[in-house]
């Protein structure tokens, strides 16, 4: 009797752990059943003919506004390209999870791999792999040291043009004059250093009133960024502007800023995302914050291997859809568009 | 009468094994690419990190204990064998430098549990956060790359076709299976993990056995930081760090009680494979990253919740008996 109740429990459970799973399949399937189908059928389609191609894209991390935001308009670039996206990356920091997931997607038999490495070097050994497997490797967002292992960069923005776009804005509300200080990450990083050197040469060449007195590395640590800004505050009592060109600078600045009370009287601008902007913008401790969009960034790179996969290439000064003009250098495909994000438009940005 | 008895203790894992193969037939309805060799060892590549780490988190956990500085054990070992290795130090000297680090943190995770006697949750998370800030420190926060191709042979070489790291779970977890189920230091775990105090008394010397116990963990925390060195290529201080809950995870799925005194390395390992292959489907199939761990939290929802369900049904069972 207790044979026949010991079996009648463990085949019970086996059906309720199949029907769990299954119930989970099934509720997976009706949300995103049509992709699942799309996949399949892609993947039987992917070994016939050329259409309908299959792109993976991998953010550094699945969850973080920003990225998110390049997923959903990777989506609609599939959705007005005709192929499909499986956008999937990791749930959190781990550089190993993210060549897991190229592994999988290379064994899924995918097109293409449009990548940002959440580590430059540990994605390195699976995109070899990629590359063997005949699958087409773009990076964007970031890039990898070997760039021989991908076929373009797709990168955010040209140095230059954001390096001047940031004084140019940052001048305007500075009314062209006065001493101010630039806060940059570390000194070794290389794109926040060429963003400084592109600022400062544009403030030299066309705003002759201008006075940089200092440039400081916070070390992406907000907390430093809040301690220089409050430390600059007190050596130049005449110090009328804060330009970061990290994204945790600006918000520190503002906050340090904002706690003097000195408002409007102390400049702040940089490069910072827009939710994390928000807050002062609205007290009034930031002025604007300038920053690519992430999403056209995604939209681009899907666009590219799109154009890749089908034999094309992006061209210099090409507008593309969606997204505007770009520029082309060497293996690198670069947006031109920037934001400038301020207490009017705020709103209408989600990351 | 005889036949129940014997049946009854492979209850828990009866389960895990239909919870196993049901991800299997899951996966091969899903993705035609699933059951491919090809695949197979692509999870086997994957897995065995996760694996190693959460056999040697199995044993301090079958003391009674945890070890929460597992993951970042794992991650401190390998940075200081990321540095040796690119300072130009002969490979096998660099994995001892490393190994002989994790003897350390072991002991120092020991001391404080066994012989200070702080409960292990808050002594390890104590050395959590050390040892993280260590392989920050060492690292200075970045990741170490240039790592000489000789050593990529750890995690990127086959044997006979199997990952060379594949190999190396399948001999710790026979090696530690055996040391537990036969070994006299085996039974001395368990019965700590049981009743440290009784087992005190009947002449278990259990701060030694403890020392061992998160000494193996740290190790095993080590061989696992300097498979994924080789494997990516790279050392980073996070590394292993988000290992933690699905390693414990995975521990309590195999059916080892997170009290101690029950459990054992086999279903770990069964639980580590359900892990991922659960993503590995989702990744086949395209389905975004967020459902993985809704399915791996339902998945191992309902095999604790069988085994709480079976555990008190044989508790009621006894006690009717012993009436």
């Amino acid at each position: 009797m207790r044979k026949r109740i010991a079996l009648l429990l463990v085949m019970g459970m086996c059906a309720g752990l199949l029907s769990g799973c299954g119930g989970k399949n099934t509720a997976q399937e009706s949300a995103p059943s049509a992709q699942e189908e799309a996949a399949e059928s892609t993947e039987e389609e992917a070994q016939g003919d050329s259409e309908g191609y299959t792109i993976a894209l991998i953010p550094q991390q699945v969850g973080i506004p920003y990225f998110e935001t390049s997923g959903v308009w990777g989506q609609k670039a599939a959705e007005d390209l005709g192929c499909e996206v499986i956008y999937t990356g990791p749930t959190s920091g781990d550089a190993a999870s993210q060549a897991n997931i190229v592994q999988d997607m290379i064994t899924k038999g995918v097109d293409c791999v449009a990548i940002s490495p959440l580590d430059a070097s540990a994605i390195e050994p699976v995109l070899e792999q990629a590359k063997e497997a005949g699958i087409l490797v773009i990076t964007w967002d970031s890039d990898v040291n070997n760039t021989d292992l991908r076929e373009v960069y797709v990168n955010c923005c040209s140095e230059q043009v954001l390096g001047e776009h940031l004084m140019q804005r940052f001048a305007h509300y500075m009314g062209e004059e006065g001493d101010y200080a630039i806060i940059t990450s570390v000194l070794t990083a290389q794109n926040c250093s060429a963003w400084a050197k592109y600022a400062t040469e544009y403030q030299e060449a066309n705003y002759p009133n201008m006075n940089r007195v200092a440039y400081e590395p916070c070390d992406d640590d907000q907390s430093k960024a809040y301690s220089i800004t409050q430390n600059l505050m007190t050596a130049y009592p005449d110090l009328k502007g804060v330009l970061g060109v990290t994204t945790p600078a600006p918000p520190a600045a503002a906050q340090a800023v904002g706690e003097a009370g000195r408002n409007g009287e102390v400049i702040v601008s940089g490069v910072v995302e827009a939710s994390a902007a928000k807050a002062y913008l609205e007290d009034g401790s930031m002025q604007e914050a300038n920053i690519w969009h992430p999403g056209k960034l995604g939209y681009l790179a899907i666009y590219t291997a799109k154009t890749i996969l089908d034999g094309g290439s992006i061209e210099d000064g090409q507008d593309v859809p969606e997204v505007g003009v770009v520029e082309v250098k060497d293996d690198q495909i670069i947006m031109t568009e920037l934001l400038d994000i301020t207490l009017e438009n705020i709103d209408e940005f989600d990351f | 009468m005889e036949k129940m008895k014997k049946l009854r203790p492979s209850l828990n894992g009866i389960v895990l094994l239909a919870a196993f193969l049901g991800i299997v037939v899951i996966g091969t309805v899903a993705s035609r690419n699933f059951l491919t060799i090809r695949n197979i060892l692509s999870i086997f590549q994957q897995m065995p990190e996760m694996g190693i780490m959460a056999i040697g988190l199995t044993i301090v956990i079958i003391t009674g204990g945890n070890d929460l500085s597992s993951g970042t054990t794992m991650g401190l070992c390998a940075v200081i064998s990321g540095l040796c290795l690119t300072s130009g130090m002969p490979i096998a000297l660099a994995v001892l430098v490393s190994l002989a680090a994790a003897v350390l943190c072991g002991c120092l995770n020991a001391v404080l549990v066994a012989v200070i006697g702080i409960p292990p949750m808050i002594a390890t998370l104590g050395t959590q956060m050390f040892f993280y800030g260590a392989a920050l420190v060492l690292s200075k926060g970045n990741s170490i790359s240039n790592i000489p191709r000789e050593f990529y042979f750890l995690g990127q070489n086959k044997i006979a076709g199997i990952p060379l790291q594949a190999i190396i779970l399948v001999l710790l977890t026979v090696i530690l299976a055996v040391v537990l189920k036969k070994r006299v230091f085996g039974k001395h775990l368990i019965a700590i993990g049981n009743n440290s105090k009784a087992s005190a008394y009947s002449g278990v010397q259990t701060e030694r056995v403890l020392f061992a116990a998160y000494i193996i963990c740290s190790v095993l925390c080590c061989i696992a930081g300097n498979i994924q060195v080789s494997r990516v290529a790279t050392a980073r201080a996070d590394m292993g760090y988000s290992f933690l809950m699905p390693c414990i995870s995975a521990v309590v799925l195999g059916g080892t009680s997170i009290d101690g005194g029950i459990g054992g390395v086999g279903g770990t390992v069964v639980g580590v494979i359900i892990f991922a292959m659960i993503s590995n489907i989702m990744n086949l199939a395209g389905i975004s990253s967020f459902w993985q761990q809704l399915a791996t939290g339902s998945i191992l929802i309902l095999v604790v919740v069988f085994n709480k369900i079976t555990e008190n049904h044989k508790l009621q069972r006894r006690k009717k008996e012993s009436n």
